[in-house]
């Protein structure tokens, strides 16, 4: 157990305000949901026909799983880059993407209206290879299970240290083979996070021609990765505060590949926009076409700070910079597959309804709930005491 | 209710182009008339509709026939409970059943329902009013496209393209209701069950699984709107037998018709097909302005197939990961032992 003492479990009681008010919203949520089990979609959502897809599908899972990107960049980061320092950033990187994705995939089954059919993802014969929806979903489900074994050290080492012996053991021979599911813990996000982008190129038309574009799924990709950057930041700094706890230094170096990151996406986005030529789209007064430029300065800006400005070494600085990130990646994400989209005259524009917000809003409860309740119970956050060791 | 509706019959008939259209159409149909005896596939090819827009007089009388053979004589509607406002669209005789998209609706008709979405309407005629030339009807249901959106976004294979005749068929039995079909048809057609407990897709599969079955028994195969439509206006049989018969309908009046016949090249082709007015271009009757010749699907695939071929490109990159990570942890290893 070569990281024994580089993760802790948090010392805190588990029911906390926090704690219960969030469980409320949780409930409240599945009231609903209920309730939409019963009567139908229509009844709790504003969807149409014209726009079937609303924030369960555009945020939950479009916006979701690029918040749930963390794993996936300390995978790359510390696997594949050889970058071992930032190992003890990884466990809670990886329960918080573990939620995320599982949380897109209930989202999923109440967005569906068919839901008992989706057994068909598993019988080879109903598998349609041109759906871009057929590999997303494969992919994302196995992803989910990937975290999942990624995530069962933390259990067993949690248990080993309350006296399981099997659990060591089970451990050991775990981390042996972990490397490979690591390996495909970060080539499915790549295939998934990249599709999700490719999955409007068929709606033509109805995307807006400043998202539309064959680039989407470079674009998703790279979007995935600067999100996935910012949710670590993200994170980490708001479990330092919220849990008092020392400011883990190494996000500060970790920052640093965000601005060639960030300009090479808005480089990007720019190619993509000549292609296409909708460049004139880009200067005529309109809602979306703000929005278009607030999805680029939303990057470019936290890439100026952490690469020339001094508050770049604070938490604050890094707080603030994932913070706009996080807010631009997903607002981008939103407009492909909700702002930007406009099916033609005929349809009452989208706007979700109150119980749609809230059912999204309960899922989101349930990740803060699993997160904070998990590194109490076992060894998730970054050990204190074995800080100074790196 | 059946008063009005021979009252349009008549209409219809002193309109007084019925000799002429009935004629052609059924030249048409001996193309289609299959001679095997199973036979609910014509097998010559794909078939579709032709609507000629200037034979339209806006009866919907087609309307009325696709809502019963399709919503309530329908095997699965049967069982159901339909709440009676439901059912009563067609029992209130003062309802016409016209419509166009909310802000191009003809404001000087007030008991307009609409039913343009509405999942009980597989078929709708849509009434598109214009400042100088009056009013158009237009009749929209699934086109039935060469390459269609839905077809290639449903990840359950669901939405087929059927080889034999070209109809786009729907199943329920493995649709999951992701509604990803909704958001890939370029013509908004698939429409979803939204009060359902249990919903369901519903778009216009030419009749096949409830008026084909006349075809074994002899008869042409035939759709509910085309087999009554007082006008002729819409016909069904053979795609390429259409396509000529409408050549030759724009031949003979040139000066009738806009001169494009809708649906030979939009999307890539579709196998029902518009002849329209002349001076009345489709966007005005609600067709898409921004669509052209060029197909969604395709490049969508296209996109999905340059980076999957062969899934070389994923098992490449997990080579490589694979390769990289399990010597980065063998280092790691290393140097942690010699600490
Ligand atoms: S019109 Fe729409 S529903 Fe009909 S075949 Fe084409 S893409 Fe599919
Ligand atoms: S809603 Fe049904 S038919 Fe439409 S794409 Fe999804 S699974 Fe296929």
């Amino acid at each position: 157990m070569s990281n024994t003492n580089e993760s802790a479990v948090l010392k805190a009681p588990i029911l906390t305000k926090t704690f219960l008010i969030t469980l409320i919203v949780v409930l409240i949520g599945v009231a609903l949901i209920g309730y939409r089990y019963v009567s139908g979609i229509g009844v709790v959502s504003n969807l149409s026909d014209g726009y079937p897809w609303g924030i369960w599908l555009g945020y939950d899972v479009a916006v979701g799983t690029a918040f749930a990107c963390g794993g996936y960049i300390l995978a790359i980061t510390v696997y594949i880059m050889n970058n071992f320092k930032y190992h003890p950033l990884i466990r809670s990187a990886v329960l918080a993407s573990m939620f995320g994705y599982a949380l897109a995939g209930l989202s999923v089954m109440v967005d569906i209206g068919r839901y008992w059919n989706s057994y068909n993802f598993f019988v080879p014969g109903r598998w349609q290879p041109n759906s871009v929806m057929f590999e997303v979903a494969l992919c994302v489900m196995a992803y989910t299970v990937i975290l999942i074994i990624e995530f069962l050290p933390a259990v067993f080492e949690g248990l080993a240290d309350k006296g399981h012996a099997w659990a060591k053991s089970a451990y050991k021979s775990l981390d042996k083979v972990l490397i490979f599911i690591i390996a495909l813990g970060v080539l499915l996000p790549t295939m998934h996070q990249s599709s999700l982008g490719s999955m409007l190129i068929i709606s033509g038309y109805k995307l807006h021609p400043l998202w539309q574009t064959m680039f989407l799924p470079m674009l998703f990709l790279g979007n995935a990765i600067l999100m996935g950057f910012a949710i670590v930041g993200f994170e980490v700094t708001l479990a330092t505060v919220g849990f008092k706890r020392p400011f883990e230094k190494e996000l500060v170096s970790l920052s640093k590949v965000i601005p060639f990151i960030a300009v090479g996406w808005v480089v990007i986005r720019f190619i993509s926009i000549t292609t296409s030529g909708a460049w004139g789209e880009a200067f005529t007064p309109s809602w979306l076409t703000l929005v278009f430029w607030l999805e680029i300065i939303l990057v470019l800006i936290p890439a100026f700070i952490i690469q020339f400005s001094s508050w770049s070494g604070s938490m604050r600085g890094i707080f603030v910079s994932c913070f706009m990130l996080m807010f631009g990646g997903g607002m981008y994400r939103l407009s492909v597959y909700i702002t930007a989209f406009d099916p033609g005259s005929g349809y009452n524009t989208y706007f979700p309804s109150v119980s749609e917000l809230f059912i999204t809003l309960s899922m989101i409860a349930i990740e803060i709930l699993g997160y904070i309740t998990l590194v109490k119970i076992f060894p998730v956050l970054a050990n204190p005491a074995a800080h100074k060791k790196h | 209710m059946n008063k009005t509706r021979r009252e349009i019959l008549k209409l219809a008939g002193v309109a007084g182009v019925a000799g002429l259209t009935g004629g052609t159409a059924s030249a048409v149909h001996a193309q289609v008339a299959p001679e095997t005896t199973k036979a609910t596939i014509p097998t010559n090819g794909a078939v579709g509709m032709l609507y000629d827009a200037s034979l339209c007089v806006g009866c919907q009388v087609c309307v009325r026939s696709c809502y019963e053979t399709n919503f309530l004589n329908r095997s699965y509607y049967v069982d159901q409970v339909i709440p009676p406002e439901e059912q009563s669209i067609f029992l209130k005789e003062d309802l016409k059943p016209i419509i166009a998209p909310k802000d191009q609706q003809d404001p000087s008709d007030p008991k307009i329902y609409s039913y343009a979405n509405d999942y009980r309407f597989r078929n709708v005629i849509q009434k598109y009013v214009d400042e100088e030339n009056g009013f158009h009807f237009v009749k929209r249901q699934c086109m039935h496209c060469n390459h269609p959106g839905c077809v290639s976004a449903c990840p359950v294979k669901a939405m087929t393209k059927n080889e034999a005749d070209g109809v786009v068929e729907y199943n329920q039995e493995v649709c999951i209701g992701c509604r990803y079909c909704q958001i890939a048809c370029p013509f908004n057609i698939p429409k979803f069950e939204w009060h359902r407990a249990v919903p369901k897709i519903v778009k216009c599969e030419l009749c096949k699984d409830t008026l084909w079955n006349d075809a074994a028994s002899g008869k042409t195969p035939q759709t509910a709107c085309t087999r009554d439509c007082p006008q002729k206006a819409v016909i069904f049989g053979n795609r390429d037998a259409l396509m000529a018969e409408a050549k030759k309908r724009l031949a003979e009046n040139p000066e009738k018709y806009n001169p494009t016949i809708y649906g030979e090249e939009v999307y890539g082709g579709t196998g029902v097909i518009y002849l329209l007015d002349a001076g009345v271009e489709p966007e005005n009757l609600g067709f898409p302005a921004e669509l052209g010749a060029e197909n969604y699907a395709q490049k969508s695939e296209k996109v999905q197939h340059t980076i999957y071929k062969f899934g070389i490109a994923p098992l490449a990159l997990y080579g490589t990961l694979a390769y990289l990570g399990s010597k980065n942890a063998k280092k790691h290893k290393k140097e942690g032992d010699d600490e």
